[in-house]
């Protein structure tokens, strides 16, 4: 069920935090990872909620000397392979293969192995003690003291917490949370137009800072009132790209083209104009799939080409002259807002239209 | 001096007594089949083979059609200078541990097995002496602990209340033959009817002639699935008839669920830890219990794992070797 294990764990604690982080990453449905985090939102006082939101956003490796942490994934698990008394390369790299992740390899050896009982004393932290660990291994500098933190991490903290801790540590959340799934979580949770929220997000560049805004109830025409501009085109679906390697992957990174079938120029009909990464309905996502084998002319890795024949209605909060790309155009903050199923690929908006929205909308 | 080796992609050879165990060519006179799972089962269908009367059954519903000498649980048939017994080993209905006592000392060959067993099946038990242990380690690292029964029932039912919650079509993915009936066990004090795919659907006949209560069932059928429950295999899920239910909510029932990186690549709703192996804390137990001179393993990616875990207890094993090696 996705509610009950963590009811009587205390809200401000890790432990609920690394619960809420376990369930989010075992759906990947966009409006149950939005109804979890809503949850989890009103759960908190509007006082604790700043950290909260900066390592949901990974905006938490902002406040870190360097911006990251420097510790490498064979030193947790060699350190782990001792605690757990088990010999690294016979046993936990095999681990490690096939589990595919240092974190969770880690936090399902310390579950299963029984001679991690006597050796564990589970302190209750809150969110804010955490960051303040992790500053610790931040600012340290010596692997012999990193070690003692590291220890510390197996003795003190229960495997999920460990899980999402190292996750923390070595990089940010990988629990599937978009950008847009946050702000549509903020909006839900907290009553607001997504696009209000978006466009916050857009000035603010800081998902911490709109939720905390957003939070806080009030009025947020002053931020959002600004010069930004929402603005849509009809694009065509030139690529799609599996976020994880292998077969069934699940192809959700999207790049949209334009037509310029009436430019001799580039020798063909479409050219890429930007890259959509997520925010894709299951649904769309389902359909988009089923589509696939009969639309893709070739594959390189993880990517696929496909015959420009789907309509992507697409809104974007600015055009920007970029000389790197075939259009010499690109486009910031590209969302989805529709697959066009019954629109014919001419339908789309081509160069032309892209220039003359340049020349009215820039400044 | 024993001579055990293996033989073809599954099968297990020893020459000195005519026996092959899972073997699918005519290599040995006399072959044992430890259960009817594909890999198992012979490609040449129309071989004479041994197999537990359920396993002789289940065979022949998908299409076994060489000869079948049915030998039940704990009866014994003497074979040239050995003599061969088959004990329950947990795995699904009809699966058999192959005993062979010879003037060598005794082999006990695990095929798949389960201990705590499958509760559709006929349990596991085990015999007491064992000089050679041919065992299977399909999970042989310390990454697989199994919950208990009661709690995976558990999540079974909880799956399916949680579909229901979304007005969604509970669907389990299942192997057709021994998850799918365990899954219907589970699903049984519900009182929901259950729909499975065809291929599972005679097996479960077969189950229930077995005295195995698998609950309501039937065939796939559209106008009535959205009162329904779905068990089909993986491969099902994209079919045109599945394609045409609007609202669905997966669950994958497999002890490799358990593993992120299958979570990665797949894009179903639950991953459920249902096994219908031995785990690997169960399996290295079960060798120091039976603490025999010599353990062979067999169907693993990592049998240096358990070899590894076997030394420290003063237990010698080796992975089962293609070409023919002589143990004292």
């Amino acid at each position: 069920m996705t509610s009950g294990t963590i009811r009587n764990i205390d809200p401000e604690s890790f432990l609920f935090f690394a619960s809420t982080l376990e369930k989010l990453s075992d759906t990947l449905r966009i409006d149950e990872k939005i109804h979890i985090l809503k949850q989890y939102l009103q759960s908190s006082p509007i006082e604790t909620l700043d950290l909260k939101l900066q390592f949901l956003s990974g905006e938490y490796l902002l406040t870190l000397k360097g911006h990251k942490i420097s510790i490498g994934a064979q030193v947790l698990g060699r350190s782990a392979s001792e605690f757990l008394e088990i010999d690294y390369d016979l046993v936990f790299r095999p681990c490690r293969k096939a589990m595919g992740k240092t974190p969770e390899t880690i936090a399902r050896l310390l579950e299963n192995i029984d001679i991690v009982s006597n050796k564990t004393s589970f302190e209750s932290y809150t969110i804010s003690q955490i960051m303040d660990f992790l500053i610790d291994f931040n600012e340290c500098k010596k692997r012999s003291e990193k070690l003692i933190l590291v220890d510390k991490v197996w003795t003190t903290l229960t495997p999920v917490e460990v899980r999402f801790f190292l996750q923390l540590l070595t990089r940010k959340l990988s629990i599937g949370l978009t950008t847009e799934i946050i702000l549509n979580t903020y909006a839900i949770t907290y009553n607001y137009e997504l696009d209000k929220l978006r466009k916050v997000y857009h000035h603010s560049e800081s998902l911490t800072k709109t939720g905390l805004l957003a939070a806080s109830g009030i009025n947020l025409d002053t931020y959002s009132n600004t010069s930004s501009i929402t603005s849509k085109i009809q694009s065509v679906l030139l690529y799609v790209q599996s976020e994880s390697r292998g077969l069934a992957g699940v192809y959700s990174e999207l790049t949209v083209g334009i037509r310029v079938d009436q430019n001799d120029k580039f020798g063909q009909d479409y050219i890429p104009i930007g890259k959509i990464n997520g925010g894709i309905s299951s649904d769309n996502i389902k359909k988009l799939n089923q589509l696939l084998p009969v639309l893709t002319l070739e594959k390189f890795g993880t990517t696929l080409m496909l015959k420009p024949e789907i309509v992507v209605e697409i809104e974007f909060e600015q055009l920007i002259k970029n000389n790197r790309t075939k259009a010499g155009y690109s486009i910031k903050s590209p969302r989805i807002v529709s697959f066009q199923w019954d629109k014919n690929p001419t339908d789309s908006h081509d160069l032309e239209y892209i220039v003359d929205f340049y020349q009215k909308n820039s400044r | 001096m024993i001579r055990i080796h293996k033989h073809g992609h599954h099968g297990i050879l020893i020459p000195d007594y005519d026996i092959g165990l899972d073997i699918s060519g005519a290599a040995a006179k006399y072959i044992f089949i430890s259960h009817a799972h594909a890999d198992h089962v012979p490609s040449n269908r129309k071989l004479s083979v041994y197999a537990t009367p359920p396993t002789a059954d289940l065979m022949r519903v998908r299409g076994f059609k060489g000869e079948i000498i049915e030998l039940p649980f704990f009866q014994t048939i003497s074979i040239g200078k050995s003599d061969v017994t088959f004990y329950p080993a947990g795995h699904i209905l009809g699966s058999a541990m192959t005993y062979i006592e010879t003037p060598q000392g005794s082999i006990l060959y695990t095929g798949d097995y389960r201990f705590p067993a499958s509760p559709a099946s006929e349990g596991f038990i085990c015999p007491q002496k064992v000089d050679y242990f041919i065992t299977e380690a399909t999970f042989s690292l310390p990454l697989y602990k199994w919950k208990s029964q009661d709690v995976l029932f558990d999540q079974i039912r909880d799956f399916v209340t949680e579909a229901r919650h979304f007005n969604q079509v509970p669907v389990f993915l299942t192997y057709t033959l021994g998850k799918a009936q365990e899954v219907m066990m589970a699903l049984e004090p519900l009182k929901i009817p259950v729909q499975v795919h065809d291929g599972a659907y005679g097996l479960c006949k077969i189950y229930e002639k077995y005295g195995v209560n698998v609950g309501i069932y039937s065939k796939i059928d559209l106008q009535t699935i959205h009162e329904s429950i779905v068990i089909i295999p993986m491969s099902y899920l994209n079919s045109e008839t599945m394609l045409k239910i609007p609202k669905i909510r997966t669950a994958y029932c497999s002890g490799w669920s358990d593993l992120e990186s299958r979570k990665v690549y797949s894009s179903v709703d639950r991953h459920l830890s249902i096994s219908d192996h031995i785990d690997f804390f169960e399996l290295i137990n079960l060798c120091k219990k039976l603490d025999p001179k010599h353990v062979f393993i067999t169907h693993t990616p990592n049998p240096e794992v358990v070899i590894h875990y076997l030394a420290k207890l003063g237990i010698a094993s080796s992975p089962l070797s293609a070409s023919t090696v002589e143990y004292k």
